[in-house]
Protein backbone atom coordinates (compact mmCIF):
# COMPACT_ATOMS: atom_id res chain seq x y z
CA UNK A 1 0.00 0.00 0.00
CA UNK A 2 1.36 3.42 -1.00
CA UNK A 3 1.79 5.95 1.79
CA UNK A 4 -0.73 8.75 1.62
CA UNK A 5 1.91 11.47 1.57
CA UNK A 6 3.13 10.15 -1.79
CA UNK A 7 -0.35 10.26 -3.27
CA UNK A 8 -0.57 13.74 -4.78
CA UNK A 9 -3.54 13.10 -7.06
CA UNK A 10 -7.25 13.02 -6.35
CA UNK A 11 -9.77 15.39 -4.83
CA UNK A 12 -8.67 18.69 -3.28
CA UNK A 13 -9.38 17.34 0.19
CA UNK A 14 -7.14 14.31 -0.45
CA UNK A 15 -4.43 16.59 -1.75
CA UNK A 16 -4.73 18.78 1.32
CA UNK A 17 -4.48 15.73 3.57
CA UNK A 18 -1.38 14.52 1.71
CA UNK A 19 0.11 17.97 1.90
CA UNK A 20 -0.44 18.12 5.66
CA UNK A 21 1.14 14.69 6.09
CA UNK A 22 4.18 15.79 4.12
CA UNK A 23 4.57 18.71 6.52
CA UNK A 24 4.81 16.36 9.51
CA UNK A 25 8.27 14.76 9.68
CA UNK A 26 8.88 11.38 11.30
CA UNK A 27 10.17 11.39 14.86
CA UNK A 28 13.94 11.85 14.65
CA UNK A 29 16.32 9.72 16.76
CA UNK A 30 17.46 11.50 19.90
CA UNK A 31 20.89 10.15 20.97
CA UNK A 32 21.13 12.67 23.79
CA UNK A 33 17.86 11.53 25.30
CA UNK A 34 18.93 7.93 24.84
CA UNK A 35 22.11 8.60 26.81
CA UNK A 36 20.22 10.43 29.57
CA UNK A 37 17.65 7.67 29.96
CA UNK A 38 20.38 5.04 30.13
CA UNK A 39 22.19 7.03 32.81
CA UNK A 40 18.94 7.36 34.75
CA UNK A 41 18.32 3.61 34.47
CA UNK A 42 21.82 2.89 35.76
CA UNK A 43 21.29 5.22 38.73
CA UNK A 44 17.92 3.68 39.36
CA UNK A 45 19.40 0.19 39.39
CA UNK A 46 22.12 1.17 41.86
CA UNK A 47 19.53 2.74 44.14
CA UNK A 48 17.24 -0.28 43.84
CA UNK A 49 20.04 -2.52 45.08
CA UNK A 50 21.20 -0.32 47.95
CA UNK A 51 18.01 1.31 49.22
CA UNK A 52 16.10 -1.80 50.33
CA UNK A 53 19.00 -2.88 52.54
CA UNK A 54 19.22 0.58 54.06
CA UNK A 55 15.46 0.78 54.48
CA UNK A 56 15.27 -2.50 56.32
CA UNK A 57 16.89 -1.21 59.54
CA UNK A 58 14.76 1.89 60.00
CA UNK A 59 11.64 -0.18 59.42
CA UNK A 60 12.66 -2.77 62.01
CA UNK A 61 13.71 -0.05 64.46
CA UNK A 62 10.46 1.85 63.97
CA UNK A 63 8.38 -1.29 64.43
CA UNK A 64 10.28 -2.15 67.62
CA UNK A 65 9.84 1.37 68.96
CA UNK A 66 6.13 1.32 68.23
CA UNK A 67 5.78 -2.06 69.95
CA UNK A 68 7.69 -0.86 73.00
CA UNK A 69 5.65 2.32 73.31
CA UNK A 70 2.40 0.42 72.84
CA UNK A 71 3.43 -2.20 75.40
CA UNK A 72 4.41 0.45 77.94
CA UNK A 73 1.18 2.32 77.40
CA UNK A 74 -0.78 -0.91 77.79
CA UNK A 75 1.02 -1.74 81.02
CA UNK A 76 0.38 1.73 82.43
CA UNK A 77 -3.29 1.58 81.51
CA UNK A 78 -3.62 -1.89 82.98
CA UNK A 79 -1.91 -0.86 86.21
CA UNK A 80 -3.83 2.38 86.54
CA UNK A 81 -7.33 1.33 85.51
CA UNK A 82 -7.73 -2.42 85.09
CA UNK A 83 -5.73 -3.46 88.17
CA UNK A 84 -7.92 -1.63 90.69
CA UNK A 85 -11.02 -3.10 89.08
CA UNK A 86 -9.65 -6.63 89.38
CA UNK A 87 -8.68 -6.04 92.99
CA UNK A 88 -12.16 -4.94 93.81
CA UNK A 89 -13.82 -7.89 92.14
CA UNK A 90 -12.95 -10.64 94.66
CA UNK A 91 -14.21 -8.48 97.54
CA UNK A 92 -17.64 -8.24 96.03
CA UNK A 93 -17.95 -11.70 94.58
CA UNK A 94 -18.74 -13.67 97.76
CA UNK A 95 -21.56 -11.31 98.64
CA UNK A 96 -23.31 -11.80 95.36
CA UNK A 97 -23.76 -15.51 96.05
CA UNK A 98 -24.71 -16.09 99.65
CA UNK A 99 -24.75 -19.63 100.95
CA UNK A 100 -28.19 -21.25 100.76
CA UNK A 101 -27.68 -23.40 103.84
CA UNK A 102 -25.60 -21.50 106.30
CA UNK A 103 -23.51 -23.77 108.48
CA UNK A 104 -24.13 -23.60 112.21
CA UNK A 105 -22.16 -20.92 113.94
CA UNK A 106 -19.46 -21.94 116.28
CA UNK A 107 -19.33 -20.41 119.65
CA UNK A 108 -17.14 -17.34 119.58
CA UNK A 109 -15.84 -18.20 122.97
CA UNK A 110 -13.95 -21.16 121.60
CA UNK A 111 -12.60 -19.27 118.64
CA UNK A 112 -11.59 -16.11 120.41
CA UNK A 113 -8.65 -17.51 122.34
CA UNK A 114 -6.92 -18.87 119.27
CA UNK A 115 -4.36 -16.19 118.51
CA UNK A 116 -2.96 -15.85 115.05
CA UNK A 117 0.60 -17.07 115.20
CA UNK A 118 1.68 -14.49 112.67
CA UNK A 119 -0.21 -11.38 111.82
CA UNK A 120 -1.16 -12.73 108.40
CA UNK A 121 -4.66 -11.77 107.41
CA UNK A 122 -7.00 -14.73 107.53
CA UNK A 123 -8.85 -13.64 104.43
CA UNK A 124 -7.42 -13.66 100.96
CA UNK A 125 -8.14 -10.11 99.93
CA UNK A 126 -5.68 -9.67 97.14
CA UNK A 127 -4.52 -6.24 98.23
CA UNK A 128 -3.77 -7.53 101.68
CA UNK A 129 -1.60 -10.26 100.19
CA UNK A 130 0.73 -7.74 98.67
CA UNK A 131 1.22 -5.91 101.94
CA UNK A 132 4.40 -6.34 103.91
CA UNK A 133 4.30 -8.53 106.94
CA UNK A 134 2.24 -6.87 109.63
CA UNK A 135 3.96 -6.00 112.85
CA UNK A 136 3.18 -8.62 115.44
CA UNK A 137 1.58 -6.02 117.65
CA UNK A 138 -0.97 -6.78 120.26
CA UNK A 139 -3.75 -5.16 118.23
CA UNK A 140 -2.90 -7.14 115.15
CA UNK A 141 -2.75 -10.40 117.04
CA UNK A 142 -6.18 -9.78 118.42
CA UNK A 143 -7.61 -8.68 115.11
CA UNK A 144 -7.46 -11.93 113.15
CA UNK A 145 -10.81 -13.28 114.36
CA UNK A 146 -12.47 -10.01 113.41
CA UNK A 147 -11.07 -10.15 109.92
CA UNK A 148 -12.36 -13.66 109.41
CA UNK A 149 -15.71 -12.64 110.68
CA UNK A 150 -16.07 -9.75 108.25
CA UNK A 151 -15.83 -12.14 105.35
CA UNK A 152 -17.74 -14.98 106.94
CA UNK A 153 -20.66 -12.94 108.12
CA UNK A 154 -21.61 -12.14 104.57
CA UNK A 155 -21.54 -15.76 103.54
CA UNK A 156 -23.06 -17.27 106.62
CA UNK A 157 -25.97 -14.98 107.37
CA UNK A 158 -28.05 -14.36 104.29
CA UNK A 159 -30.68 -12.60 106.36
CA UNK A 160 -28.27 -9.79 107.15
CA UNK A 161 -26.29 -9.77 103.95
CA UNK A 162 -24.30 -6.54 103.73
CA UNK A 163 -24.46 -4.49 100.60
CA UNK A 164 -21.28 -4.34 98.51
CA UNK A 165 -20.80 -0.73 99.49
CA UNK A 166 -21.18 -1.50 103.17
CA UNK A 167 -18.77 -4.36 102.89
CA UNK A 168 -16.28 -2.21 101.01
CA UNK A 169 -16.39 0.45 103.72
CA UNK A 170 -15.50 -2.04 106.47
CA UNK A 171 -12.86 -3.72 104.31
CA UNK A 172 -11.32 -0.34 103.53
CA UNK A 173 -11.05 0.32 107.21
CA UNK A 174 -9.51 -3.10 107.75
CA UNK A 175 -6.96 -2.51 104.98
CA UNK A 176 -6.09 0.89 106.43
CA UNK A 177 -5.57 -0.69 109.81
CA UNK A 178 -3.80 -3.92 108.88
CA UNK A 179 -1.98 -3.18 105.68
CA UNK A 180 -1.31 0.54 105.84
CA UNK A 181 -0.98 0.66 109.62
CA UNK A 182 -3.02 3.85 109.50
CA UNK A 183 -5.06 3.47 112.63
CA UNK A 184 -6.26 7.08 112.45
CA UNK A 185 -7.83 6.65 109.04
CA UNK A 186 -9.24 3.28 110.00
CA UNK A 187 -10.84 4.90 113.05
CA UNK A 188 -12.36 7.63 110.90
CA UNK A 189 -13.77 5.13 108.40
CA UNK A 190 -15.24 3.00 111.15
CA UNK A 191 -16.68 6.02 112.99
CA UNK A 192 -18.31 7.09 109.76
CA UNK A 193 -19.66 3.62 109.11
CA UNK A 194 -21.03 3.18 112.61
CA UNK A 195 -22.62 6.63 112.55
CA UNK A 196 -24.15 6.17 109.11
CA UNK A 197 -25.36 2.60 109.70
CA UNK A 198 -26.39 2.12 113.29
CA UNK A 199 -28.07 -1.16 112.32
CA UNK A 200 -25.63 -2.19 109.61
CA UNK A 201 -25.04 -5.85 108.84
CA UNK A 202 -21.36 -5.49 109.73
CA UNK A 203 -21.86 -3.38 112.83
CA UNK A 204 -20.55 -6.09 115.15
CA UNK A 205 -17.35 -6.48 113.11
CA UNK A 206 -16.99 -2.72 112.74
CA UNK A 207 -17.20 -2.28 116.51
CA UNK A 208 -14.51 -4.89 117.04
CA UNK A 209 -12.31 -3.20 114.44
CA UNK A 210 -12.97 0.19 116.02
CA UNK A 211 -11.74 -1.18 119.36
CA UNK A 212 -8.64 -2.52 117.66
CA UNK A 213 -7.99 0.75 115.80
CA UNK A 214 -8.39 2.83 118.93
CA UNK A 215 -6.06 0.46 120.73
CA UNK A 216 -3.50 0.73 117.95
CA UNK A 217 -3.40 4.51 118.14
CA UNK A 218 -3.33 4.45 121.95
CA UNK A 219 -6.71 6.14 122.42
CA UNK A 220 -7.73 4.43 125.62
CA UNK A 221 -10.96 6.38 126.06
CA UNK A 222 -12.14 5.32 122.60
CA UNK A 223 -11.10 1.73 123.32
CA UNK A 224 -13.17 1.77 126.46
CA UNK A 225 -16.10 3.52 124.80
CA UNK A 226 -16.32 1.09 121.83
CA UNK A 227 -15.81 -1.89 124.15
CA UNK A 228 -18.73 -0.70 126.24
CA UNK A 229 -20.89 -0.23 123.17
CA UNK A 230 -20.01 -3.73 122.01
CA UNK A 231 -20.75 -5.23 125.42
CA UNK A 232 -24.15 -3.52 125.52
CA UNK A 233 -25.15 -4.43 121.98
CA UNK A 234 -23.66 -7.93 121.75
CA UNK A 235 -23.25 -9.27 125.30
CA UNK A 236 -22.76 -12.79 123.95
CA UNK A 237 -21.36 -11.80 120.58
CA UNK A 238 -18.50 -13.43 118.77
CA UNK A 239 -16.04 -10.83 119.96
CA UNK A 240 -17.40 -10.47 123.50
CA UNK A 241 -14.24 -11.85 125.05
CA UNK A 242 -12.16 -9.54 122.89
CA UNK A 243 -14.24 -6.54 123.97
CA UNK A 244 -14.20 -7.61 127.59
CA UNK A 245 -10.43 -7.88 127.56
CA UNK A 246 -10.27 -4.25 126.52
CA UNK A 247 -12.77 -3.22 129.14
CA UNK A 248 -10.65 -4.64 131.84
CA UNK A 249 -7.40 -3.45 130.35
CA UNK A 250 -5.71 -0.66 132.26
CA UNK B 1 18.60 -9.31 36.42
CA UNK B 2 21.29 -6.66 36.19
CA UNK B 3 21.24 -3.66 33.95
CA UNK B 4 24.57 -4.71 32.49
CA UNK B 5 22.96 -7.77 31.16
CA UNK B 6 23.82 -7.95 27.50
CA UNK B 7 20.31 -8.83 26.45
CA UNK B 8 18.77 -5.79 28.07
CA UNK B 9 21.47 -3.54 26.69
CA UNK B 10 20.88 -4.93 23.21
CA UNK B 11 17.15 -4.34 23.47
CA UNK B 12 17.73 -0.83 24.71
CA UNK B 13 20.12 0.03 21.91
CA UNK B 14 17.91 -1.47 19.22
CA UNK B 15 14.49 -0.38 20.36
CA UNK B 16 14.87 2.96 22.12
CA UNK B 17 14.21 5.00 18.98
CA UNK B 18 11.26 2.82 18.08
CA UNK B 19 9.72 3.40 21.45
CA UNK B 20 10.06 7.16 20.99
CA UNK B 21 8.14 6.80 17.71
CA UNK B 22 5.46 4.72 19.37
CA UNK B 23 5.11 7.28 22.12
CA UNK B 24 4.58 9.93 19.46
CA UNK B 25 1.99 7.69 17.80
CA UNK B 26 0.16 7.45 21.10
CA UNK B 27 0.07 11.24 21.25
CA UNK B 28 2.36 11.63 24.25
CA UNK B 29 3.64 15.22 24.52
CA UNK B 30 7.37 15.50 23.90
CA UNK B 31 7.83 16.97 27.42
CA UNK B 32 6.84 13.61 28.88
CA UNK B 33 8.57 11.32 26.41
CA UNK B 34 11.80 10.97 28.35
CA UNK B 35 10.14 10.07 31.64
CA UNK B 36 7.89 7.57 29.92
CA UNK B 37 10.77 5.98 28.02
CA UNK B 38 12.60 5.48 31.30
CA UNK B 39 9.51 4.01 32.89
CA UNK B 40 9.02 1.64 29.97
CA UNK B 41 12.57 0.34 30.17
CA UNK B 42 12.25 -0.16 33.90
CA UNK B 43 9.29 -2.42 33.17
CA UNK B 44 11.22 -4.15 30.40
CA UNK B 45 14.13 -4.85 32.74
CA UNK B 46 11.81 -6.17 35.43
CA UNK B 47 9.89 -8.45 33.08
CA UNK B 48 12.61 -9.55 30.71
CA UNK B 49 13.29 -12.76 32.62
CA UNK B 50 9.69 -13.83 32.03
CA UNK B 51 9.60 -12.91 28.35
CA UNK B 52 9.12 -16.01 26.20
CA UNK B 53 11.23 -14.65 23.35
CA UNK B 54 8.55 -14.57 20.65
CA UNK B 55 7.53 -11.30 19.02
CA UNK B 56 9.78 -8.88 20.86
CA UNK B 57 8.29 -5.92 18.99
CA UNK B 58 4.76 -6.89 20.05
CA UNK B 59 5.89 -7.37 23.65
CA UNK B 60 7.61 -3.97 23.80
CA UNK B 61 4.68 -2.28 22.07
CA UNK B 62 2.28 -3.77 24.61
CA UNK B 63 4.44 -2.53 27.51
CA UNK B 64 4.52 0.92 25.92
CA UNK B 65 0.77 0.92 25.45
CA UNK B 66 0.07 -0.08 29.07
CA UNK B 67 2.63 2.36 30.46
CA UNK B 68 1.09 5.21 28.48
CA UNK B 69 -2.36 4.28 29.76
CA UNK B 70 -1.11 4.22 33.34
CA UNK B 71 0.63 7.51 32.85
CA UNK B 72 -2.51 9.13 31.46
CA UNK B 73 -4.55 7.82 34.38
CA UNK B 74 -2.05 9.22 36.86
CA UNK B 75 -1.87 12.52 34.98
CA UNK B 76 -5.63 12.82 35.07
CA UNK B 77 -5.63 12.52 38.85
CA UNK B 78 -2.65 14.84 39.13
CA UNK B 79 -4.32 17.46 36.96
CA UNK B 80 -7.30 17.47 39.27
CA UNK B 81 -5.05 19.10 41.85
CA UNK B 82 -2.38 20.90 39.84
CA UNK B 83 -2.97 22.14 36.33
CA UNK B 84 0.30 21.84 34.47
CA UNK B 85 0.98 23.39 31.14
CA UNK B 86 2.39 20.87 28.74
CA UNK B 87 5.43 22.24 26.99
CA UNK B 88 6.25 20.80 23.62
CA UNK B 89 10.03 20.53 23.53
CA UNK B 90 10.00 20.66 19.75
CA UNK B 91 9.04 24.31 20.20
CA UNK B 92 12.35 24.91 21.93
CA UNK B 93 14.58 23.29 19.32
CA UNK B 94 15.58 25.46 16.42
CA UNK B 95 18.43 23.81 14.51
CA UNK B 96 19.32 26.90 12.54
CA UNK B 97 16.01 27.13 10.68
CA UNK B 98 14.33 30.45 10.05
CA UNK B 99 11.63 31.59 12.50
CA UNK B 100 8.96 31.41 9.79
CA UNK B 101 9.87 27.83 8.93
CA UNK B 102 9.91 26.84 12.59
CA UNK B 103 6.53 28.42 13.12
CA UNK B 104 5.11 26.63 10.09
CA UNK B 105 6.40 23.24 11.22
CA UNK B 106 5.12 23.75 14.75
CA UNK B 107 1.74 24.81 13.47
CA UNK B 108 1.49 21.80 11.14
CA UNK B 109 2.40 19.43 13.95
CA UNK B 110 -0.13 21.05 16.25
CA UNK B 111 -2.87 20.74 13.62
CA UNK B 112 -1.91 17.14 12.94
CA UNK B 113 -2.01 16.27 16.65
CA UNK B 114 -5.40 17.94 16.98
CA UNK B 115 -6.77 15.82 14.16
CA UNK B 116 -5.20 12.66 15.57
CA UNK B 117 -6.77 13.28 18.95
CA UNK B 118 -10.16 12.84 17.30
CA UNK B 119 -9.37 9.30 16.11
CA UNK B 120 -9.60 6.06 18.04
CA UNK B 121 -6.33 4.75 19.47
CA UNK B 122 -6.11 1.75 17.12
CA UNK B 123 -6.68 3.76 13.94
CA UNK B 124 -4.50 6.59 15.13
CA UNK B 125 -1.48 4.44 15.97
CA UNK B 126 -1.82 2.45 12.77
CA UNK B 127 -2.09 5.64 10.74
CA UNK B 128 0.81 7.46 12.41
CA UNK B 129 3.12 4.44 12.37
CA UNK B 130 2.44 3.79 8.70
CA UNK B 131 2.03 7.28 7.27
CA UNK B 132 4.40 9.32 9.42
CA UNK B 133 6.95 6.97 10.96
CA UNK B 134 7.27 4.78 7.90
CA UNK B 135 6.65 1.31 9.37
CA UNK B 136 5.46 -1.40 7.01
CA UNK B 137 2.10 -3.10 7.36
CA UNK B 138 3.81 -6.32 8.43
CA UNK B 139 5.77 -4.55 11.17
CA UNK B 140 2.63 -2.90 12.48
CA UNK B 141 0.81 -6.23 12.44
CA UNK B 142 3.56 -7.76 14.58
CA UNK B 143 3.54 -4.86 17.00
CA UNK B 144 -0.22 -4.86 17.41
CA UNK B 145 -0.23 -8.65 17.34
CA UNK B 146 -3.00 -8.70 14.71
CA UNK B 147 -3.25 -10.14 11.17
CA UNK B 148 -1.97 -8.02 8.32
CA UNK B 149 -5.48 -7.68 6.93
CA UNK B 150 -6.60 -6.00 10.13
CA UNK B 151 -3.84 -3.44 9.75
CA UNK B 152 -4.95 -2.58 6.23
CA UNK B 153 -8.56 -2.32 7.35
CA UNK B 154 -7.61 0.00 10.19
CA UNK B 155 -5.44 2.05 7.90
CA UNK B 156 -8.22 2.34 5.35
CA UNK B 157 -10.66 3.62 7.98
CA UNK B 158 -8.03 5.89 9.49
CA UNK B 159 -7.36 7.49 6.10
CA UNK B 160 -11.06 8.09 5.57
CA UNK B 161 -11.27 9.66 9.02
CA UNK B 162 -8.24 11.79 8.32
CA UNK B 163 -9.59 13.08 5.01
CA UNK B 164 -12.91 13.87 6.63
CA UNK B 165 -11.20 15.69 9.48
CA UNK B 166 -9.01 17.70 7.11
CA UNK B 167 -12.04 18.58 5.03
CA UNK B 168 -14.04 19.76 8.03
CA UNK B 169 -11.07 21.77 9.19
CA UNK B 170 -10.70 23.44 5.79
CA UNK B 171 -14.34 24.42 5.96
CA UNK B 172 -13.84 25.98 9.36
CA UNK B 173 -10.65 27.85 8.42
CA UNK B 174 -12.26 30.74 6.51
CA UNK B 175 -14.54 31.39 9.50
CA UNK B 176 -11.46 31.79 11.74
CA UNK B 177 -9.10 34.10 9.85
Amino acid sequence: MTPMRDDGNGAPDSRAASELLRQVPPTPPDPEMKRRVWAALTRNEARAVVVPRLLRWPVVASATAVLLVAGTAGAVIARRFIGPMLHRAPQVAPIAAPATTPPPRKAPVRRAPEPPAVAQPAVDLGVVDTAPAVRPSRGARRAAPVERAVVRSAAESPATTPSPRERAEVLDAMIALRRDHDAGRAGQLLDRYLAARPHGALREEALALAIEAADARGDKSSVSRWAHVYQNDYPSGRFATFARSHLTAP
Amino acid sequence: MRLRDARFREIYETWFDHILKWLYAFGVPSSETEDLAQEIFLVVRRKLARFDGTNLAGWLYRITQLTVRDHRRRSWFKNLVVRRREIDLTELSHGGESPERRYEQRENRRIFQELMDKMSEKRRTTFVLFEVEGYSGQEIAEMHDVPLGTVWTRLHHARKDFRRLVKSRRREEPKNP
